[in-house]
């Protein structure tokens, strides 16, 4: 009894060891070219720092100060979580749909699976490009289409209504691709002998799909929704081809304005961009601990 | 096998990005330490030019004698196609040149131009000189990053009193010189004479005046055809038609707010009316979208600089080019351009060099060619009695459109703020209709308030 | 033997909604090929047609004619491919870590790996570039490299994959003596081919299409990548629609046929690890 717990203690202190060997090289990494660089711009943050660099001086917490009575911070902070919150659900749900309608590993599936993959090969800018042409009101294929079969045309990114709807779709259509060939990965390491289990008990699909296909592929979907959720509060690359936060500012998101304030508008303030995005991280970081700790738990708590 | 490949790879890979790493690192060590060895690297290139060239042996022994070689690094904004035109000189320059000049050029979108140039100024890695828009300069001039180039004119001999003052004007900032004008523009009024045509009006007659513009631009609307009259985009500012009617934004000289006035409200209700009511503009376009409507033969009237020409030609459109309309105070039209300007901390004798590049830009033969091929208005005294530039037909339109321009707010750093927080959120709710202009104008004037305060 | 016989009404739904979706996909893509063989004229007609009128590659050699595409090219392979394998072994470490082994701070350092993820680029863009100079590395393909080899995202990924493996796998290595390194690397890794394939495919692409970074830490054109030297082509004050999706259907290409090859060995991948249990 003795000798096989010292065994194990020797044994875990060098599974330790071995462990912060595996994790070093990330960790170094992500430091110096994460961290540092975050820290700095959260110090940047109580400075009144511009992008020229000189005569930086420390003004405290003013630039926070300013971000709540900014209204274009909070126009910015709606439409990010507008766009999240239907994005990530529309994203992921078509995928997970999909996934059930393509469960079968035949030829079909895996060639559908490899056509939804296509958009996401695709730069973003590609995307944009493509679809600004396409749905333009004036000259694009789908207007021109829709008129002809006698349908009202809606101006789509044109329209202060329509347009963060039309870079939603777009960007789901981009990414369930990849959160497809994910789900169906973890599909497939289910064992086949859970299902053999549950045809026998007489379950029907719809029961085996939630009862065992959802439980077996939780990490799969925890992980597809924070990543998503992460970058879709991040989003900027869309509507920065698409719209330019246009019309009227209805999809300018939080990035957008930060871009704007520190790179685009002179002064070039990347003080008060700074503190925008400070604000930004401590809402995503928020958004993620809640879903990971009370929504998304299931598997994990399964799993420990 | 699979993880072999992989291993191997890997390897591969780490070492080549370390050699590369190590090779290029001594290279950047500093710029004089990159500049030695770009030199002996071209050294070698002369010398292997050398036989070729049998003939220009004394032109070898020259540039020999004049000194090392020296390169020059150049970022510019010029993407699309006057940037090829760019490129051809550039580099007709390395190869003519005689003081031993080479200069590597680099292009980048303004967007990430306007990124990188600030950071490298402060970290010494600023190109020797950059070429871009003039309304930049104000922002670089107030932080202390560019060379007050004032002895330019003293240092190369180029008569400054050849070109028209209103153009040098631009690339000063508080009196002191900080860059060379490239070139030179204002707004004009594009029209397609083919939709005058069919619409029943005169082809060659453009609008003068704003009631003129309106009527026409209602004449030339059918939506049916999807064709518009006038293509009015929503990110832009609309000075012309402001001061067309004795208004205006601001006073740079004495940060003073001149927004709320009744010749402004006037203008806006016009402007709103054109777009909500009459319609005669595609909704929230972007300027580029109206670019391309115009070159489809959609768009029968549009303000735009003089980069429009060369893709109307391309598309084969019968176009009009005239001054922007006037109202009651008159006509106006903003004007802008491009200068040369240098990073502070290019060292002297590479601002020596960018000089002799300046120079060589400022005389007749360059200044014609950019106007000729890319339909950008001469401002050189002695070129404008160039016969060639004289029978011109579109620089001659061109030219009388340019004499109306006006500066707005060049040279004040609080221009682009003024601009994106306050002039175009104000159009931009006139023109979609998502306030009246008494509104639109009220809070434009607070946030213009907020802005001067600063 | 039911199944076989009775097509089921879902299953008939499922197939026309999947291949309806597939359309969705495929229309627009193939508008942006063959748009590209457009002129100059037929790109921004008006009616506006899905196929050109008149086929010609003019737009491809106006693009050849301003950029210099091998060299971009290469720049692009070196970088996008470099970040793709170092990042793979550091992400398939960190996460295999994260996942299959107890350590004091796990859950620390693994929520603040997470916490990396939220940062956007925007704002750390012009520390990292200070950095980097500092280092002495703007400019260059490990300068490139660097910052990128490793990924929050990728270890996120690769811990989410290694946590749904079997407990007994590494147990029966421990049996069998042999040492932590060689039960990742002999029985983990090759259980996790697809997650590899999948997470490889996801870098290369995100690096390849990547614009502002490389063009951020590149200062002349020799060093610069595919994607951001097309973002020349389009230009500053007027948009040319034509060369510009021919330079889109350029940076596009390599990826794809990458992908057409790579997705066999994909879905091989898959398939493999689904029987492996």
């Amino acid at each position: 009894m003795t000798n096989n717990k010292g065994k194990r203690k020797r044994y875990q202190a060098q599974n330790q060891k071995c462990a912060y060997l595996f994790i070093l090289p990330s960790m170094i990494i992500l430091s110096v070219f994460v961290f540092i660089p975050l820290i700095a711009s959260f110090v940047i943050s109580i400075t009144d720092m511009n992008i020229f660099m000189k005569d930086v001086r420390f003004v405290g917490l003013k630039n926070f100060l300013r971000l709540f009575e900014d209204g274009r911070v909070r126009n910015a902070t709606f439409n990010s979580l507008y766009f999240t919150l239907l994005e990530v659900p529309l994203q992921v749900g078509l995928a997970l749909l999909l996934t059930v309608c393509l469960s079968k590993n035949n030829r079909y599936s895996k060639l559908l699976r490899s056509v939804y993959y296509l958009p996401f090969v695709c730069s973003m800018t590609a995307i944009g490009i493509v679809w600004s042409m396409l749905l333009d009101p004036n000259m694009g294929l789908v207007a021109y289409w829709l008129k002809q079969a006698g349908l009202e045309t809606i101006a789509f990114l044109k329209d202060p209504k329509f347009a963060m709807p039309t870079v939603i779709v777009v960007t789901a259509w981009k990414g369930f691709g990849y959160t497809l060939t994910l789900l169906a990965a973890a599909v497939l390491n289910i064992s086949q002998s859970l299902y053999e289990a549950a045809q026998m008990d007489g379950a029907g699909s719809f029961s085996k799909f939630i009862h065992i296909t959802v439980p077996g592929i939780w990490p799969t979907i925890s992980f597809c929704i924070v990543t998503s959720t992460i970058g879709a509060m991040q989003m900027f690359d869309q509507a920065y081809v698409m719209t330019q936060g246009g019309p009227l500012n209805k999809t300018e998101t939080v990035v957008q304005y930060i871009y704007d304030r520190g790179f685009q508008t002179a002064p070039y303030d990347l003080g008060y961009a700074s503190a925008i995005s400070v604000y930004l991280f401590v809402i995503v970081a928020v958004m993620t601990f809640v879903l990971r700790k009370f929504i998304l738990s299931r598997g994990e708590d399964a799993d420990e | 096998m699979k993880k072999k490949l992989m291993s191997i790879l890997l390897g591969a890979a780490m070492c080549m990005s370390l050699l590369a790493g190590c090779g290029n690192g001594a290279n950047n060590n500093q710029t004089a330490a990159a500049d030695s060895s770009d030199s002996s690297a071209q050294t070698g290139e002369e010398q292997a030019a050398v036989p070729d060239a049998a003939g220009d042996t004394a032109d070898a022994q020259e540039q020999a004698a004049s000194g090392e070689k020296i390169t020059l690094q150049f970022w510019n904004v010029f993407t699309g196609s006057d940037g090829d035109i760019l490129r051809e000189i550039v580099d007709n320059y390395n190869k003519t040149n005689t003081d031993n000049i080479e200069i590597q050029m680099d292009i980048m979108p303004n967007d990430q131009l306007q990124q990188k140039l600030p950071a490298a100024i402060a970290t010494g890695t600023a190109p020797d000189f950059v070429l871009f828009g003039v309304e930049n300069l104000a922002p670089y001039v107030s932080n202390d990053s560019l060379e007050d180039i004032s002895d330019f004119w003293d240092v190369t001999g180029v008569d400054k009193s050849n070109f028209l003052e209103n153009v040098l004007e631009l690339s000063h900032v508080d009196g002191k010189l900080y860059g060379t004008p490239m070139q030179y523009n204002v707004s004009y009024l594009y029209w397609n004479k083919d939709l005058f045509e069919a619409a029943g009006l005169d082809p060659e007659k453009a609008p003068a005046t704003l009631e003129e513009l309106s009527e026409y631009a209602e004449k030339l609307t059918d939506s049916s055809k999807n064709q518009y009259g006038l293509a009015l985009p929503t990110n832009v500012t609309y000075m012309q038609f402001l001061w067309a009617n004795g208004g205006d934004a601001d006073d740079p000289q004495t940060n003073a707010n001149l927004l709320d006035s009744e010749e402004n409200l006037e203008t806006l209700t016009w402007l709103q009316d054109l777009m909500v009511n009459k319609k005669v503009s595609p909704e929230n376009i972007t300027g580029p979208e109206a670019d391309t409507m115009l070159q489809a033969g959609q768009i029968a009237m549009y303000m735009s600089g003089p980069w429009q020409i060369n893709g109307l030609r391309e598309q084969g459109i019968n176009f009009g080019i005239a001054p922007c309309v006037a109202g009651s105070a008159g006509a106006f039209s903003p004007a802008g351009g491009c200068s040369y300007v240098i990073p502070k901390g290019t060292e002297e004798s590479h601002k020596l060099a960018a000089y002799k590049f300046m120079q060589y830009w400022l005389t007749d033969d360059i200044l014609k060619e950019w106007s000729q091929r890319n339909g950008f208005p001469v401002w050189s005294k002695t070129l404008m009695e160039d016969p060639e530039i004289q029978n011109d037909e579109v620089l001659n339109s061109i030219s009388k459109a340019t004499e109306i321009g006006r500066s707005y707010n060049l040279g004040y750093s609080l221009a682009s703020q003024i601009d994106n927080d306050v002039m175009i959120p104000m159009f931009e709710k006139v023109m979609t209709g998502a306030a009246t202009p008494e509104d639109a104008l009220k809070e434009a004037s607070e946030a213009m308030d907020k802005v001067l305060a600063q | 033997m039911n199944k076989g016989k009775k097509i089921k009404l879902s299953t008939v739904a499922g197939v026309i909604f999947t291949t309806l979706i597939a359309f969705s996909v495929l229309l627009p893509i193939l508008w942006l090929l063959v748009s590209s063989f457009k002129t100059d004229v037929g790109v921004i007609k008006f009616p506006p047609r899905f196929f050109p009128e008149e086929w010609t590659l003019h737009q491809y050699l106006y693009v050849g004619d301003s950029i210099p595409i091998l060299q971009m090219t290469k720049n692009t392979v070196i970088f996008a491919g470099g970040v793709t394998i170092i990042s793979l072994l550091f992400d398939s470490m960190a996460g295999y870590a994260f996942a299959r082994m107890r350590f004091r701070g796990s859950k620390l350092l693994f929520s603040i790996i997470l916490l990396t993820m939220m940062v956007p680029f925007q704002i750390i863009m012009t520390p990292l570039y200070i950095e980097v100079y500092k280092f002495n590395l703007l400019d260059t393909y490990l300068g490139l490299i660097l910052p990128r080899a490793t990924s929050a995202f990728g270890i996120y990924m690769m811990s989410s994959f290694f946590t749904g493996l079997p407990k007994s796998l590494e147990e029966s290595g421990r049996i069998d003596g042999m040492s932590e390194f060689r039960i990742f690397r002999s029985i983990m890794l090759p259980l996790c081919k697809p997650a590899l394939v999948s997470l490889g495919i996801f870098h290369f692409m995100n690096n390849w299409n990547d614009l502002l970074y490389p063009l951020m830490l590149t200062s002349s054109q020799n060093k610069r990548t595919l994607s951001a030297g097309l973002a020349v082509l389009v230009g500053n004050k007027v948009i040319k629609y034509g060369p510009t999706l021919a330079a889109t259907m350029i940076s596009l290409t390599p990826l794809l046929i990458l992908y057409i090859f790579c997705q066999k060995y994909f879905i091989e991948g898959v398939a493999t690890a689904g029987m492996k249990e």
